[in-house]
């Protein structure tokens, strides 16, 4: 993975953009950026996971979990990657995948790299279990 | 009235048991934002359910306060049995987002946020301390099947703020371009499928022979708002007056640069070929045809090329031009032989490992075609390199004579930084894989190659890139202002 002292002002400049227009709800241009991101700084785990979130909300599942395959292979004990990929594979039902990613997740414990989304994968862990105990009975 | 004041009281109280049976059943965390005790603000504005609880039963339970205390138990046993029917309905509404209860002024579990957190500001949507989305999935007799967590709750507050990212990095790019403006030109155009490269410039250039003949047409190239060095300026005014030849021109650009002194003073006169060391790969036109020994890396290039473009693209004039003077066989498309096969297996003797980025870029199904062309281009040319490893000449070596100023060009490259590399690469347009392979080959250039292979690709593959000649150029300008100060050191 890049280390965060190699990221050039450009790409930087390029992953601000990138933020503003995706809060700005601007998603298809946003996801352009971050795309752009991937190409300049490919080893960036940050140009990955955003492309795959902008996919992800654009519906684009297949391409997202590209980009999160890639991210994975870039900083696989990251907890936002796992998280992310939990929730596509809840996107897409894949519930086996998604029942995995839960587990690396909750296996990282405080290893995996801080992440915002903690209650939203709490959400997602709740939702599989019930899920699981709802098909097991 | 009555009636419903107390329906309303059973049916809150029945969402607050529902919610702590659940969550003393499976024990997971219960993040219903109306009924959670979690320090976490839900992004909803109304209040939780806890507290309206009791306001409700303060406001709704005066007529049944003047009931004596035998009248109050037999209510609390129709609330008992009415509680259980309420249990029922909520839990069969639950999973189909629907208000248990007909009554839309009375609170009810929300299911989506309101529609003002779609779009929130950037500091309140990138809050952890808030849960982008409650639950729809509920624990009961059906199974859920809808994803806990709405697409427009997916946020980008798992990655760090792009305030986080200036702390962090230290954007070492010397030269800071005008990338904003030009992504931002593209995105208005919305054209932009192509990748912006390191400094922002436009996928689409001008065609190559179009800007070289462009600068060869200016009357005077002094009127170029570019800094240029008087080297430059004369070289480029050279040029113009078709006193020197492109490759003349490269070739002493190139020259000036890595040995901080003009390699060949050029001269109107086309030069005398000097005697070669490991091949001929620049000779003044018209094209002379190269020595046998450099039948096989032209052989290899050429087959290289067959590989790495599936889909030959006309190939611009220049660089026709210029592979013209490689191709012994005068350029007569060369016939593939099984020998051809060992570029792949000098990429492996050279241990280059490829970039886990690059092995996923693979599987993409649809690579920008720019990215096949240029990336087989640069290893056509890495491949026509006289002293690029095969397996036929494991025994290269540096030789002896290696002009020591050429040595420290070749360290010099190598030593540029990622950034300066990548920025000389960017300003010749050249794309992530394409500057990937140069990357990996500037790394092992003092090992693999010698210096001549060295000065002979760059002449190459900068005269073949001459459609960015004044980008080329304006970066040696930069180059050179740094290099001799590196020399001295």
């Amino acid at each position: 993975m890049t280390d965060m002292e190699t990221i050039s002002e450009n790409a930087i400049e390029i992953y601000d953009q990138a933020f503003d227009l995706f809060d700005r709800g601007i998603m298809d241009q946003a996801e352009i950026l971050f795309q752009s991101l991937t190409f300049i700084e490919p080893d960036w785990r940050d140009a990955w996971v955003g492309f795959g979130i902008c996919l992800r909300v654009g519906g684009k599942l297949e391409e997202a979990q590209f980009a999160f395959d890639v991210a994975r292979k870039l900083a696989p004990d990251d907890s936002a990657v796992l998280f992310h990929r939990c929730e596509l594979a809840c996107a897409q039902k894949d519930w086996g995948q998604a029942r995995a990613e839960a587990q690396e997740f909750l296996a990282l414990g405080d290893a995996g790299r801080p992440v915002a989304g903690h209650a939203e994968m709490a959400q997602l862990v709740d939702f599989l279990q019930t899920r699981s105990a709802g098909v097991t009975a | 009235m009555a009636a419903v004041s107390i329906y309303n009281v059973l049916r809150t109280v029945a969402q607050v048991q529902v919610a702590q049976a659940m969550a003393k059943v499976d024990g997971a965390i219960v993040t219903l934002p109306q009924m959670s005790s979690s320090p976490q603000k839900p992004t909803n504005t109304q209040p939780v359910a806890q507290d309206r609880v009791p306001a409700q039963i303060q406001t709704q339970t005066p007529s049944a306060a003047l009931s004596p205390q035998a009248r109050a138990q037999m209510a609390q046993s129709q609330l008992t049995q009415t509680l259980t029917d309420t249990v029922d309905r909520i839990l069969s509404a639950a999973h189909g987002n629907k208000a248990p209860l007909g009554d839309p002024t009375a609170p009810r579990p929300q299911t989506r946020p309101p529609q003002s957190a779609q779009f929130a500001p950037t500091a309140e949507r990138l809050n952890p301390q808030q849960p982008a989305m409650p639950m729809t999935g509920r624990a009961g007799s059906n199974v859920p099947s809808a994803p806990p967590i709405l697409v427009r709750a997916i946020t980008l507050a798992s990655l760090p703020t792009p305030d986080v990212i200036k702390s962090l990095g230290r954007g070492a790019l010397r030269v800071k371009s005008e990338l904003s403006p030009s992504v931002v030109q593209t995105l208005d155009t919305g054209s932009v499928k192509a990748p912006v490269d390191k400094i922002g410039i436009p996928a689409a250039r001008q065609p190559a022979q179009t800007v070289l003949q462009g600068v060869v047409a200016q009357p005077s190239v002094q009127s170029q708002p570019q800094p240029l060095l008087p080297v430059v300026t004369r070289l480029l005014a050279q040029v113009a007056d078709g006193e020197i030849t492109e490759a003349q021109f490269v070739k002493t650009l190139v020259s000036q640069i890595l040995t901080g002194r003009p390699h060949d003073q050029a001269s109107p006169a086309p030069s005398v070929p000097r005697p070669l060391v490991s091949g001929s790969p620049i000779l003044p036109l018209p094209p002379v045809q190269a020595p046998q020994a450099d039948r096989a890396p032209t052989e290899r290039a050429t087959a290289q090329a067959s590989v790495s473009q599936p889909a030959p693209q006309p190939m611009r004039e220049p660089v026709a031009h210029i592979i013209g003077r490689f191709d012994p066989t005068g350029g007569q498309p060369l016939q593939m032989t099984p020998s051809f096969s060992v570029f792949p297996h000098a990429l492996s003797e050279l241990a280059i490992p490829v970039p886990v980025t690059m092995q996923a870029l693979g599987t993409m199904t649809q690579v920008p075609p720019q990215f096949k062309d240029l990336a087989g281009l640069v290893a056509y040319y890495a491949a026509m390199l006289p002293g690029w490893p095969n397996p036929d000449a494991q025994r290269l070596k540096r030789p002896k004579d290696i002009p020591v100023p050429l040595i420290q060009l070749a360290q010099a490259v190598k030593h540029l930084s990622p950034e300066q590399q990548i920025a000389l690469l960017s300003r010749m347009g050249m794309p992530f894989g394409a500057i990937q392979v140069l990357q990996k080959m500037l790394k092992d250039l003092d090992k693999k190659l010698n210096a001549k292979t060295v000065e002979t690709f760059l002449a190459a593959f900068l005269g073949t890139l001459s459609f960015v000649v004044e980008e080329v150029v304006t970066f040696f300008d930069d180059l050179s202002q740094v290099l001799p100060q590196e020399h001295t050191n």
